[in-house]
């Protein structure tokens, strides 16, 4: 069973297109990283599965279930969303913000504080979990933001669930992408699918068992991180020289430093 | 192991409040152009629950003091669980009915309907053309704003203020036309309305209160999960299975409806709406499951004081308890501004 399976798939919320003929596959504990260019459709592909706004033609299945057949509290128990900024505005404290995560299980208070636990230990916040949520650095938000969006999917026994991330590492130093990195792999591991749009081609590269490079609205190429990851797919999609490397034990793509002239 | 600041508790904070308040009514049923004592305010209230209403302190206590009180505790406190909703629902801490033009929406409503209902003086069916009026009043003003200021971005603060200036203004300039058509006796009505407030309290008045508060007092804080999560934004409250716009439209209704009730029976009451969930989320956080039972004792306390007050500097005339929440209120909001980083509110 498909976790999440577009085929197809014509989004048009103003009027042109933002997304079109998009086919993508997500089985269950697969990580998918996508690629590409401003406004190439990173951020309106996820927007899309998340059912932000309707689309025009094709079909987004969530489960084998099309996606607008979902009640909003089941599908917020199976699928959750981290956006690229927050807008929250009000003095919650850490843990109240990542708390918010468990609002649609119901689990009772004893469940949801061990879950609180195990999400701050995997995104390192467990000393910021008094502290207030507006006076935090930004890479210290965008752990409390991960947290949140980890206790939404947390679960221990392997039931499937479905992860988006939009620029999850872009403020974090290197030993929280270290730490993100293990915990999403560990995630992973539960049964969750993670579908991450990043600029970290590096996170992308180690992460990835697929990498979706998106241009103008369309899938440019897809495949193993080897594949998607090269000299010939950055100068197409991203209009650079790339001079990219080989990660000693993990035989990845890593570097990806410009060629400056 | 470090605590986790989880679940503050509020326990003892309501039992506070629920005291202060108690304290407030008494210390209101005491004070007044005739100053009874403790004991003669007891006496006259056990007299009252007894039946028997013939002595002085009994009847300025049963047919002047209690009404007015209870309407005030009443007014407060559905004015603040309704500013509390408006600041939630906004996402933004300066939303307040009167900012935004809910309240003189609500005014001018209830205006037309005394224009339209002449002939039902003091009658009860009038009382409901007033409510109702300043319900659809309010009801308008609140969409309008809502619309105008919301887009897919979010609620822009600038454009929810903007909006409320103009709605209060073009609510305003109808009044004022209002008033250029009426004839003499209904222009009486509309100015003695307008000034009128808590002073108008009677049973009838009393009684829809007790009505509309229990239904908003009820209504607004099965919201307040739903509004933890919107605190997020839009999106996210709906990635937590949160169904945003009927979420959001019940709160309309049910702010209209308070705001519009508390507007028809007691006049414009400004600030209570603003200062009160502030003060109190001050102490209890953001959590609404927290903020409604607080605010709305603390809104209760507030308005019943501000009146005891307005009746008391210059008696045995009184001063509308609008004056007393504004002087209350806009230091605070001065201070509230220059804190206003804190807040978040400097995008």
């Amino acid at each position: 069973m498909n976790v999440l399976a577009i085929n197809q798939l014509l989004a048009a919320p103003w009027g042109w297109p933002l997304l079109e003929d998009i086919n993508l596959q997500l089985g269950q504990g697969e990580i998918v990283g996508i690629i590409g260019p401003n406004g190439a459709g990173k951020s309106s592909l996820l927007a899309a599965i998340s059912g932000e706004f309707n689309i025009a033609q094709g079909e987004i299945n969530l489960f084998d279930r099309a996606l607008t057949g979902w009640c909003n509290t089941e599908r917020a128990q199976i699928m959750a969303m981290l956006p690229q900024r927050s807008q929250l505005n009000f003095p919650y404290t850490v843990a109240e913000v990542i708390l918010l995560g468990r609002i649609p299980h119901n689990t009772g208070v004893k469940q949801d504080q061990k879950i609180l636990l195990e999400v701050m230990a995997a995104t390192d916040t467990f000393d910021l979990c008094d502290r207030i949520y507006l006076q935090l650095s930004g890479g210290e938000k965008q752990r409390v933001q991960l947290a949140r969006v980890f206790a939404q999917v947390w679960a221990t026994a392997g039931q499937p669930r479905l992860l988006l991330l939009d620029e999850p590492s872009s403020a974090l130093d290197l030993a929280h992408q270290q730490l993100i990195l293990r915990s999403l792999r560990a995630l992973a591991q539960t049964g969750c699918s993670i579908l991450l749009v990043s600029h970290d081609f590096n996170l992308i590269s180690a992460l990835s068992d697929r990498v979706c490079a998106l241009a103008k609205g369309k899938i440019h190429s897809s495949g193993r991180p080897h594949q998607v990851m090269t000299k010939e797919v950055f100068k197409a999609v991203f209009n650079v020289d790339v001079a990219i490397g080989t990660h000693p034990i993990s035989g990845r793509p890593q570097g990806f430093s410009l060629c400056c002239d | 192991m470090k605590r986790l600041a989880v679940k503050r508790d509020t326990q003892p904070l309501k039992l506070l409040l629920l005291g202060v308040l108690l304290a407030v009514v008494a210390h209101g049923l005491a004070s007044g152009a005739v100053p009874l004592t403790g004991p003669q305010m007891f006496e006259a209230l056990g007299q009252l629950f007894s039946g028997e209403t013939s002595s002085q302190a009994a009847i300025i206590i049963g047919q002047l003091r209690f009404p007015r009180i209870m309407l005030a505790a009443i007014t407060g406190a559905i004015l603040a669980a309704s500013g509390a909703a408006m600041q939630g629902l906004f996402r933004n801490p300066l939303a307040d009915p009167s900012l935004i033009g809910v309240t003189s929406g609500a005014s001018l409503g209830a205006s037309i309907m005394i224009v339209a209902s002449a002939g039902l003086v003091g009658h009860y069916s009038e009382l409901g053309l007033l409510s109702f009026g300043a319900f659809l009043g309010g009801l308008i003003a609140v969409l309008a704003v809502y619309r105008l200021s919301t887009s897919i971005t979010g609620t822009s603060v600038t454009t929810m203020l903007l909006s409320g200036i103009a709605i209060t203004a073009l609510a305003g300039s109808v009044g004022k036309l209002l008033e250029f058509y009426a004839d003499n006796e209904m222009l009486r009505r509309i100015s003695l309305w307008r000034m009128g407030g808590l002073d108008g309290a009677n049973y009838p008045r009393l009684a829809i209160a007790l009505l509309i508060g229990a239904i908003v007092l009820t209504v607004l804080p099965r919201y307040s999960t739903a509004l933890n999560a919107l605190l997020l934004g839009e999106s996210e409250a709906r990635h937590l299975g949160i169904n945003v716009a009927r979420v959001k439209l019940h709160l309309i209704l049910c702010v209209a409806i308070g705001v519009g009730t508390a507007v028809a029976l007691a006049g414009t009451i400004a600030f209570v709406g603003l200062v009160v969930p502030h003060m109190v989320r001050m102490v209890t956080g953001p959590d609404h499951r927290r903020l409604f039972p607080t605010a709305s004792l603390a809104g209760a306390i507030l308005l019943v004081f501000a009146d005891t007050i307005a009746r008391l500097v210059v008696a045995p005339t009184e001063l509308p308890v609008g004056v007393v929440t504004a002087l209350i209120g806009v230091p605070f909001f001065v201070v509230l501004l220059r804190r206003s980083r804190q807040y978040g509110m400097h995008q």
